[in-house]
């Protein structure tokens, strides 16, 4: 009995503690410094080995306080992405197209970030991606949420944005890519209040 | 009854004591008298204080709590946090001296007249006194068999002991748990089950019982024992006396040779000296001497002995003071140094460093910041020709203001602060704020350099703090 007691002074703490926040949606909880200083907490404890502390990412680690998302910036969807997790693939191509047609794609993928490329090649390249690219990266190449596919166009790499990054992208593939689902380790309070802050590091306050 | 309560002017021989043996009890002697008085009269504010410090709220808290689950000591105005740990050190240190250099002056008069164990004990003995009666009274009454009376008056001595300890023991408690919860806690209460339930924490619950339950046993029934077995002061007290150090002593000159006599007496004829041999000194004493026997480590310095002495040299009509605080030089040659190298050299010492001790204090910066590399995967983040550092910053606001802080950085390089969280902290709270440092990979020449973070808060530029923590980036 005086276990069970313990316990419930204990689920009362907790709720006292969380469930202000659970009343609140994500769009006003990042204007309340309280959530996010418990946000941050839980951000350090369980996400910023790979992210970073600031949620900066890394090489094949998405930066969390950009605009840039694979799987989508709206609450929803970054509660999804902890909640269940993610795994992106990008195949391997180098044994499908052979060296040159990926020389040409590679040139194309420069040429949609804007860098540097050449042109003759890149004009080769653009029907090549049409047909092997595009269902994933869409036909302007600006990626597609539902498969996590990084938008190409934006100059923003997950796994670096020069020539070589993209050739030896495109050539080997990635399987790599996989977020772990946070569902039974974080719960709904935490949950909310962890979803509020990944919001808050990319939102526009002014 | 203690075996060497009316012992005569033997020679002295070896006394050996058996710690395992249990010791016999002391029945002291109910005595009042000028030091008598100078102890009831230092202990009563000290012991008010004590009980009612915890009740006293300030800033909306008790005015004294160790908040252990918060970490923050809270005395009066000041809070003291984990931080500021060093600071206990030094406090326990002056202290130390403070004691010393007191031992040095006056003798054990911190063992006489202000420790608990002293002041409990004798509060329980008066207790005892009021219910079982003097000296003599107590000692017929455990000889007699079991009857109403003697039930009715160790039924009420063990309640009222009981009480004191308990008082004790929930004002201790009370400085670590705010005393009005803890006492509303302990009184039992039925749940919505039905159940008697107690609303304390368990471990309050065990610690006010644990300290009722100490005091009890060390005031009513350990007394002189824990100064003569357990005390490690009482073992280290004889290096810090010298022959100039105020004690209680016999002054043998003027009492041999001893012996009982009618007043107004020739005793001078009959080669007597002024002790009466009462044993007055002896049945007062709560830890069992006999201080005709000169000084001695179990003496504790409480004058209670002086008091009775006086009590009988008034009866007799002799001056005064043949059991006296004085010196053993004194004793000897008439004369006192009060000043003596060591003891300068003690008040030197606490003066230095009770003042560094108040200056840090009252200097202290109300801000503290740790600062945490992060440890990720990767040494550093290489982005858009730039080398980033991420860094998280662990800021505590001690002061009883809200502030708004502004970060800034330095170093060697160009290096630049990114973008991160607003730094606005309540009085008394924490913040976590991640912040990444990048420079340009052109400009960095070296692989591991430092950065110094610049913390300030906007409305109060003395309350700033300053952290260095280091920069790597790629191999050249």
């Amino acid at each position: 009995m005086k276990c069970a007691s313990l316990a419930q002074k204990a689920q009362a703490k907790f709720a006292e503690t969380y469930d202000v926040y659970m009343k609140l949606p994500v769009e006003e909880l990042v204007y309340n410094p309280q959530a996010l200083e418990m946000g941050v907490r839980i951000f350090s404890n369980n996400c910023a080995l790979c992210h970073g502390s600031d949620g900066g990412g890394n090489v094949g680690i998405p930066d969390l306080s950009d605009k840039d998302w694979l799987y989508g910036g709206s609450p929803e969807q970054i509660r999804h992405s902890i909640e269940h997790g993610r795994s992106g693939n990008m195949p391997p191509w180098g044994d499908i197209l052979g060296s040159d047609n990926i020389s040409a794609i590679g040139e194309y993928v420069l040429k949609l970030s804007g860098q540097k490329h050449d042109a003759t090649l890149a004009a080769n390249g653009e029907g090549l991606f049409a047909q092997n690219c595009s269902a994933c990266h869409g036909e302007t190449g600006e990626g597609m949420y539902v498969l996590g596919a990084p938008n190409l166009t934006d100059d923003i790499w997950l796994h670096g944005g020069e020539k070589n990054d993209i050739l030896r992208a495109v050539w080997y593939g990635f399987n790599t890519s996989n977020m772990p689902a946070h569902k039974e380790l974080l719960r709904e309070h935490k949950l909310h209040l962890l979803t509020a802050y990944v919001y808050s590091l990319s939102y526009d306050y002014e | 009854m203690s075996s060497k309560n009316n012992s005569q002017a033997e020679p002295e021989s070896i006394r050996y004591v058996n710690l395992y043996e249990s010791e016999g009890k002391v029945y002291t002697r109910k005595i009042s008298g000028f030091y008598q008085s100078i102890r009831r009269y230092t202990c009563l504010p000290l012991i008010l204080g004590y009980v009612l410090l915890p009740w006293l709220i300030m800033d909306g808290r008790p005015s004294i709590l160790f908040d252990l689950p918060a970490r923050k000591f809270h005395i009066l105005w000041l809070t003291f946090w984990p931080q500021d740990f060093m600071l206990l050190a030094w406090l326990l240190i002056i202290s130390a001296f403070a004691l010393f250099t007191v031992t040095a002056m006056l003798g054990r008069v911190w063992c006489g007249f202000t420790c608990p164990q002293t002041v409990w004990s004798l509060m329980f003995m008066s207790v005892e006194h009021m219910c079982e009666g003097d000296r003599n009274k107590q000692i017929k009454l455990d000889k007699q068999g079991w009857s109403t009376n003697k039930v009715l008056r160790k039924g009420t001595k063990h309640f009222l002991w009981l009480l004191i300890a308990f008082i004790t023991g929930v004002t201790f408690v009370g400085y670590f748990v705010p005393i009005r919860d803890l006492l509303s806690g302990l009184l039992p209460y039925r749940d919505e089950f039905g159940m008697l339930s107690i609303g304390a924490h368990p471990v309050a619950i065990f610690w006010t019982l644990f300290f009722t339950g100490m005091t009890y046993l060390n005031a009513g029934w350990l007394r002189e024992q824990v100064c003569k077995y357990m005390c490690p002061y009482a073992r280290f007290q004889s290096v810090m006396y010298d022959k100039d150090t105020l004690a209680v002593h016999y002054d043998v000159a003027r009492g041999e040779s001893r012996g009982a006599r009618k007043i107004g007496s020739d005793y001078k004829a009959k080669n007597l000296g002024d002790c009466t041999d009462c044993s007055w000194c002896v049945q007062v004493c709560p830890v069992d001497i006999d201080i005709r026997d000169g000084l001695q480590y179990s003496c504790i310095n409480c004058g209670l002995c002086v008091d009775a002495c006086n009590m009988v040299m008034d009866k007799m009509d002799y001056p005064r003071g043949l059991v006296r605080f004085t010196s053993e030089d004194q004793l000897e040659n008439g004369k006192m140094n009060f000043v003596r190298i060591r003891l300068l050299v003690y008040l030197v010492v606490i003066a230095l460093m009770s003042s560094a001790f108040i200056y840090t204090v009252y200097t202290r910066t109300p801000l503290s910041m740790d600062i945490i590399r992060d440890r990720g995967t990767r040494l550093y983040r290489l982005r858009n020709d730039r080398v980033q550092n991420v860094y998280t910053l662990k800021v505590y606001n001690m002061d009883r203001d809200d502030h708004i802080y502004s970060l800034k950085i330095s170093g060697d390089y160009p290096f630049a602060l990114g973008k991160h969280r607003p730094i606005q902290i309540k009085a008394g709270g924490a913040s976590t704020v991640p912040v990444n440092v990048s420079v340009s990979k052109n400009k960095l020449d070296t692989e591991n350099t430092d950065v110094t973070f610049y913390l300030e808060s906007t409305d109060n530029d003395t309350i700033a703090v300053e952290r260095t923590s280091p920069f790597l980036g790629p191999k050249k």
